[in-house]
């Protein structure tokens, strides 16, 4: 072959590298461009000579260099993880960027959308949370097995991103429900209480067939609106015996918006256009901090609770700020299937940077996990239940980029 | 080359319609602070100097990795102000450079390989890696009878042969004369066919290389 000169054709980046790229691109310049800001913060311009700047322009560049021998043998997967994960990232992972966003709407419940046969019969519907930033971002979780998903039962949180067009559609969608049922909204403050939402209140009653069937559907959507948020609930197949809910039973029209923000928020990848993505391709939502949270019931103070854990995790827990949840244990009992309160709890949160968390991790690690949440969060039995109430746990959740967390320890 | 250069276009929406919007709008944009104007222009651009860097390296995998070491560069250097419409050009150039100094760029890469964590493991594209295969062998053949040129001429002769780009993007590129970018590349091509007069007789792809180098 001596003397050919014959060269291949043009060829795309490998699939979904692309988007990987682009967004390690962009995560690269925020860094570099905060970093600058610090840089010019500390040398003020006269101090920087040419000299100086030069060694830290070779250092970005050994950086870049870093990360781009870490992509020669595996993408920049070593940073940004193509599965969920349940508890703290590994390490080296890097975290959503920015870490601050505004949060745009807010979905949880059983999704319409991804209800299969049961082998019992009838359907399941697999829950899903869904949250929705300006800045693009799309966090997400559902229960199941799905390919980018952490384990067999839930996919740990997600992450996508949008176009402002891929924002505004979905908003605008679950605007036009919320004009359709106007009787049912509630207004409540941005800042909410992270965990579940209330049972009970106003909802739209949908059939009795609807999500997995047997009345048990149940959920919410809530919309930004200013300072404040906009919330719809839905539960179906409403009875006497369910004094806490009341509501309206939902027009067809209602309904067929019902399901298809349920498909937009739930399957957004088979449902929405090209042009509403930034970032289609699916990677671990990786938190930048954690909600630390001792949960128990009955409540005790805060100091009683820090006195049953590992002195090493007491020590970094001790000098966080706190905040107080009080709250109620629903269940029933064996004589009475129904759900009632069983009685109050109270939860203690600190926010910890993710290395300091897993400080706290590492020093409880000797506990047990309990079952029940093994496989959707990381939790620790610190105490046994005493009587009808609940064990006590720390549990460790993720923040979001809106400064709310989702408390899963304390809550199932 | 009938696959073209770029990839496709990205689109502005605004409130009505889809907006295409230049390289210009977007690299002011990005000059601004935009890095989302900035993503942009490595969608529009990424595939034509992954395609570029491949062609001066020879490996798929190294050509990845160069396409963000030039981005960012690019970004580094958004400062400069650029005639309009020639910021793919200026692209070029920034890779012209990446490439030049990989070498020895290539003790520091070991060094951080060392350092960072192990990856998890790539996606599989199989059906395109028997063909990527391929490419690297062809690209490993063709660049080493270009590498007999010197470098100067391997820059001009690959920018204007195996990229396409016109005299005057070249020089734009290379930051050198129009004038200085023709008498290179005369010679580039001189030299190659007096290494072998018979260059390119290899089917459908030579035609473009061999345009190339008779043009």
């Amino acid at each position: 072959m001596k003397g050919d000169l014959s060269i291949p054709p043009l060829r795309d980046l490998p699939p979904g590298r692309l988007a990987q790229r682009r967004e390690h691109l962009l995560f690269e310049i925020t860094r570099e461009r905060e970093s600058r800001g610090a840089l010019a913060r500390l040398w003020p311009t006269p101090w920087r000579r040419p000299r100086r700047r030069r060694i830290v322009v070779l250092a970005a560049a050994a950086l870049v260099v870093a990360v781009g021998a870490a992509s020669a043998i595996g993408g920049v997967r070593a940073f940004f993880l193509d599965r969920g994960f349940i508890g703290l990232p590994p390490i080296g992972a890097t975290p959503s960027a920015p870490e601050s966003g505004e949060l745009v709407l807010r979905w949880s419940g059983g999704s319409e959308t991804h209800k299969r046969p049961h082998w019992r019969g009838g359907f399941a519907a697999p829950y899903v949370g869904a949250w929705v930033y300006a800045d693009g971002r799309m966090i997400w979780w559902r229960d199941g097995q799905l390919p980018e998903g952490a384990n067999e039962l839930t996919s740990g949180y997600l992450e996508q991103r949008l176009t402002p067009e891929g924002v505004e559609l979905l908003r605008s969608e679950v605007v036009g429900l919320l004009d359709r049922s106007r009787a049912l909204l509630e207004t409540i403050p941005a800042d909410d209480d992270p965990r579940p939402g209330p049972f009970g209140g106003l909802v739209l009653v949908v059939p009795h067939d609807y999500g997995s069937g047997g009345g048990s559907a149940a959920g919410s959507v809530e919309v930004r609106d200013g300072d404040r948020f906009v919330r719809l609930q839905w539960h179906a197949g409403i009875t006497d015996d369910d004094p806490a809910f009341e509501g309206t039973i939902a027009t067809p029209e209602q309904l067929s918006a019902l399901r298809r923000i349920d498909a937009l928020l739930t399957d957004p990848a088979s449902v929405l256009p090209s042009s509403a993505w930034a970032v289609r391709a699916v990677r671990a939502y990786v938190p930048s901090h954690y909600a630390v949270c001792i949960d128990t019931s009955p409540p005790k103070d805060a100091s009683e609770l820090l006195s049953l854990l590992p002195t090493r995790a007491a020590d970094v827990l001790r000098d966080k700020s706190r905040t107080r949840l009080d709250g109620e244990a629903f269940g029933n009992t064996r004589e009475d299937e129904r759900m009632r309160v069983l009685g109050r709890t109270v939860t203690y949160c600190s926010k910890l940077a993710t290395d300091e968390a897993r400080e706290v991790a590492d020093a409880v690690s000797g506990l047990e996990r309990p079952s029940w949440a093994r496989p959707y969060s990381l939790v620790y039995r610190v105490a046994e239940a005493v009587n009808n109430s609940r064990p006590t746990t720390i549990s460790f959740d993720p923040y979001f980029p809106d400064g709310q967390f989702q408390l899963w320890g304390g809550g199932r | 080359m009938a696959d073209g250069r770029a990839g496709n276009p990205p689109r502005l929406v605004g409130h009505d319609q889809a907006v295409e919007v230049d390289d210009s709008v977007l690299w002011s944009r990005a000059r601004t602070g935009d890095s989302e104007a900035f993503g942009m222009l490595f969608e529009r651009h990424a595939r034509t100097i992954y395609n570029f860097c491949f062609r001066r390296v020879g490996d798929w995998a190294t050509a990845e990795d160069l396409v963000s070491i030039v981005f960012l560069q690019a970004w580094r250097r958004l400062d400069k102000p650029l005639p309009r419409g020639k910021e793919l050009p200026w692209l070029f150039g920034i890779a012209t450079n990446v490439v030049r100094n990989r070498r020895r760029a290539e003790r520091r890469h070991a060094a951080a390989l060392r350092r960072v964590p192990q990856p998890s493991p790539v996606p599989s594209f199989a059906d395109e890696s028997d063909q990527r295969v391929d490419d690297e062998e062809l690209m490993g053949r063709a660049l080493g009878l270009v590498a007999r040129l010197p470098r100067r001429e391997q820059e001009v002769f690959v920018l204007c042969a195996w990229s396409e780009l016109s005299y005057e993007d070249t020089a734009i590129a290379l930051q050198i004369p129009v004038g200085t970018v023709r008498s290179r590349l005369s010679r580039a091509r001189a030299r190659l066919r007096e290494l072998d007069p018979a260059i390119g007789h290899d089917g459908e792809r030579v035609q473009m290389t061999k345009g190339a180098v008779e043009r």
